[in-house]
């Protein structure tokens, strides 16, 4: 018997966990304690939240009772609000040509040059016929509307033609760049 | 009876024995008591938060999403309501006629050349002739536009092409032009403009351009959907529409819709 527990307190010393069993037995007890807390803890939160959430049911339906009653209120209400968001829509989904007529009309109007048709469209595209007595003011007006190269795009020249009584008809496209 | 003795002494033996054992047992776990206590509470710990506390922790988790989402629900209602409180109804409608009269809720047709008149005497130009592109005055093959982008409530707009052809100065066709935009009557955009410059300065126009109309709204969504909120655009084009005296048109004559006898005569 004597041999057996000699051998027994031998193996003690050798066992590497006994090294360690203070830490060990902290660790345990800590997790237990944690564990414990834990569990308090997530029943009363568990309390907590559904009564918040039976006060707040409570309170959505006297609300939804509520709305229910201003209904005619809330039809007045969106269908303002859809016609009004519909006009700005069309408003600003559309560029006012108007207002590139007006800068044709400013591009166009220099001396010996008479616009005799333009066609403008929501794209911007932009054609203009123009008739002249004098080449020179033609070419004038070609040098003068290249310097208009930042706002305006694709400037094409689309033909000049000259009739028997020496009139110059010529014919140039171009598109408004979009700012 | 000698086996009866025998057995028993062998059965005190055996007691002795296991009572033996018992004892070395005990007394050779007795230094690692405290090793195993804290190896099995680890392991019941371990076990206890797997099988019972993660799915507890999983619904506290849960209930406090459906809180917050509960909250935010309570929060838009709120405020859906508190904005529907601040509603003064006469007022409401007022806007809303004034903004009907820009973008009606129906195609109008009588209306359209109305206002279109209007738009000619103000301006001062002589309409030659107008015309719908085919079919578009049919509600079914109006082209509708994109999808206005309300949450439940999507409503659309349709569109009316209209050619039309008129003369003017240049003041006049630019006069015409700039108050179609002016929600000062019925919206019209020209989509394009073709222009003719005559000897005597007078211009001969081409314009097709859209009108537009849009039906009300007849469903009211869920009760737990937010208003939309009027952005300052929006606030601004409605101030001006309530401001700005909006062409109403002619009241029309009611027409009898009786048969009569003879298809040439009104």
């Amino acid at each position: 018997m004597k041999s057996i527990n000699l051998l027994l307190y031998k193996k003690k010393s050798n066992f590497v966990l006994l090294k360690y069993e203070k830490p060990i037995f902290y660790i345990s007890v800590s997790l237990l304690s944690l564990f414990i807390i834990v569990s308090v803890f997530s029943i009363v939160a568990g309390i907590i939240f559904m009564n918040e959430i039976n006060i707040k049911k409570t309170t959505e339906r006297e609300l939804r009772n509520s709305i229910q009653s201003s209904h005619v209120e809330e039809g007045l209400y969106l269908a303002l609000f859809n016609k009004t968001s519909e006009v700005s829509k069309i408003l600003s989904t559309n560029p006012k040509l108007e207002e590139k007529l007006n800068e044709i009309y400013k591009l166009t109007g220099v001396g010996g040059i008479k616009v005799s048709s333009l066609n403008v469209d929501r794209d911007l595209h932009t054609h203009i016929t123009m008739v002249s007595d004098s080449a020179q003011s033609l070419d004038n007006f070609i040098s003068a509307f290249e310097q208009e190269q930042n706002h305006l795009s694709n400037i094409r020249v689309s033909g000049i033609s000259r009739d028997k009584t020496g009139l110059y008809t010529f014919s140039l496209d171009f598109s408004f760049k979009k700012s | 009876m000698i086996k009866q003795v025998y057995i028993h002494f062998h059965w005190i033996s055996l007691s002795k024995k296991a009572d033996m054992n018992t004892k070395l047992l005990l007394r050779m776990i007795d230094p690692y008591k405290k090793l195993i206590f804290s190896l099995i509470s680890v392991v019941v710990v371990l076990y206890l938060t797997v099988n019972f506390l993660m799915p507890k922790l999983n619904d506290i988790f849960e209930i406090q999403k459906q809180n917050k989402s509960e909250s935010e629900l309570v929060k838009t209602l709120g405020d859906k309501l508190s904005i529907l409180k601040g509603i003064n109804k006469e007022d409401t409608k007022l806007q809303l006629e004034k903004i009907s009269l820009i973008l009606p809720d129906e195609k109008n047709i009588p209306y359209l050349f109305t206002t279109l008149d209007f738009l000619a005497e103000k301006t001062g130009i002589n309409f030659e002739s107008i015309d719908f592109k085919s079919g578009s005055i049919l509600k079914a093959e109006a082209p509708i536009s994109r999808k206005v982008p309300v949450r439940g409530r999507a409503e659309t707009y349709r569109m009316i092409e209209i050619t039309a052809n008129f003369k003017g100065t240049e003041e006049q066709t630019n006069d015409f032009l700039t108050n179609m935009y002016a929600l000062k009557s019925r919206v019209f955009l020209p989509k394009r403009v073709n222009i003719k410059i005559k000897e005597d300065n007078i211009r001969s126009v081409n314009v097709l351009f859209e009108t537009y109309y849009s039906p009300l709204i007849n469903t009211l969504g869920d009760v737990g959907s937010a208003l939309p909120k009027f952005s300052p655009s929006l606030n601004n084009i409605l101030s001006q529409a309530v401001q700005e005296e909006i062409y109403e048109g002619e009241q029309g004559v009611a027409v009898s819709t009786a048969p009569k006898s003879n298809l040439f005569t009104y």
